[in-house]
């Protein structure tokens, strides 16, 4: 039988020696096995930790060391003392120290510049090339209340279990008023540093100009994930917006939902539309009238607010 | 539609669909507006025109998610 004290010198000397890895050695511990070189194990088997044990009513070393440890070698430096050897394999230990969990915003989520009493979408996130900053994107009339937002207003984002500020309004193309046409309903937002930013599903491999009857699909904050076909890209239609009146729009493309069912609904504003087979960005939704969905070409989007997805 | 009729409906959807491939969760969502079930969809699994747009009257509303797992590090 192994005494108590010398299971106890020797966990002192393994703990000096391969887990502190400290000299000189434990004063008790020396009279053990002074001379007895731990030196040519590996760094693989380095030892986490040790303790002495009782196992069967016989006192036993534990040793804590890597998953992929060889313990036949450790076992033979260890067969000189007589005590037996239990090993414990472990991942390593570490600090139970956590960060603080990131935010994370996602598209297809409602999304606001913080004066509006609804919801648009948060379509995607885009290069600026004008600058560095990490940009949101959206509609004029989401993200930049419709001409009325300045630099740096809040632009808000539901999480599903509250409104958040992610970032402030960047800029804008301006809805010119009747006689005047526009081209493009859109804005974009910065995004804190702080945030993380996730799309839905895939992220965007670039964009592509429509075609007539191309297979699409969008992500949008009240109907989810629809799919339809492009019906017309060259649309010129008047759009009436909530406390503004009425805008005209050249050029726009016409999107029907598949087996009737609607692309798009009120809370879509700013959704993105993908090509389905490739997912790159055609354009961005603005107005419908529940069985017509309207977008903006994303490629005029693009050029007009130089940003890039 | 009461929110309870809602959940009732959700329930009996989620017995037919919720054992397929591709349908991670159902959940019934009514807010002021509407009243919606909302499906959770992996859309590399299983193809759109399979999932149903509506069920008894109830319009759908695809959510899509890679997958749920445990989360163990």
């Amino acid at each position: 039988m192994v005494s108590d004290y010398k299971v106890s010198l020797l966990s002192n000397l393994v703990a000096k020696k391969l887990v502190w890895q400290s000299v000189p050695i434990f004063e008790k511990a020396a009279t053990l096995s002074e001379s007895y070189s731990f030196s040519s194990l590996k760094q693989s088997q380095k030892i986490w930790g040790v303790t002495k044990s009782i196992r069967d009513s016989e006192r036993v070393l534990e040793l804590f060391v890597p998953i992929q440890a060889d313990t036949s070698t450790i076992r033979d430096k260890f067969k000189k003392f007589g005590v037996p050897i239990k090993f414990i394999r472990t991942k390593g230990f570490e600090s139970y120290f956590a960060t603080k969990p990131r935010q994370s915003i996602t598209t297809g989520n409602p999304a606001r510049h913080f004066r509006l009493n609804g919801w648009g979408t948060l379509g995607g996130y885009v290069d600026d090339k004008l600058s560095n900053l990490r940009l949101a994107i959206s509609n004029n009339h989401v993200f930049g209340n419709l001409n009325r937002a300045s630099i740096n207003d809040r632009i808000e984002y539901d999480t599903g279990a509250g409104i958040i500020q992610i970032g402030g309004f960047r800029r804008m193309f301006p809805l010119l008023p009747p006689p005047d046409v526009n081209n493009v309903d859109a804005a974009v937002a910065w995004v804190k540093d702080d945030i993380n930013l996730k799309w839905i599903r895939k992220k965007p491999r670039g964009s592509i100009r429509p075609r007539l009857n191309m297979e699409v699909y969008k992500i949008g904050a009240t109907t989810g994930y629809t799919e339809g076909f492009i019906s017309s890209i060259a649309l010129n239609h008047r759009v009436k917006y909530h406390g503004a009146g009425i805008f005209n729009f050249v050029n726009s493309i016409v999107i029907l939902g598949k087996n009737g069912y609607p692309f798009s609904l009120p809370g879509d504003s700013g959704s993105l539309v993908f090509k389905k087979s490739t997912h790159e960005a055609v354009g961005m939704i603005f107005a419908g009238d529940g069985t017509y969905s309207f977008a903006n070409s994303f490629k005029n989007i693009e050029s007009l607010l130089q940003i890039s997805i | 539609m009461s929110k309870l009729e809602l959940e009732k409906i959700t329930t009996q959807f989620s017995k037919n669909w919720l054992n397929r491939k591709g349908i991670w969760g159902i959940e019934p969502k009514s807010d002021h507006k509407n009243q919606n079930i909302v499906m959770y969809v992996n859309l590399d699994e299983i193809d759109y025109d399979e999932i149903p747009k509506q069920y008894k009257g109830v319009r759908t509303i695809i959510k899509p998610v890679d997958k749920f797992e445990a989360q163990t590090s």
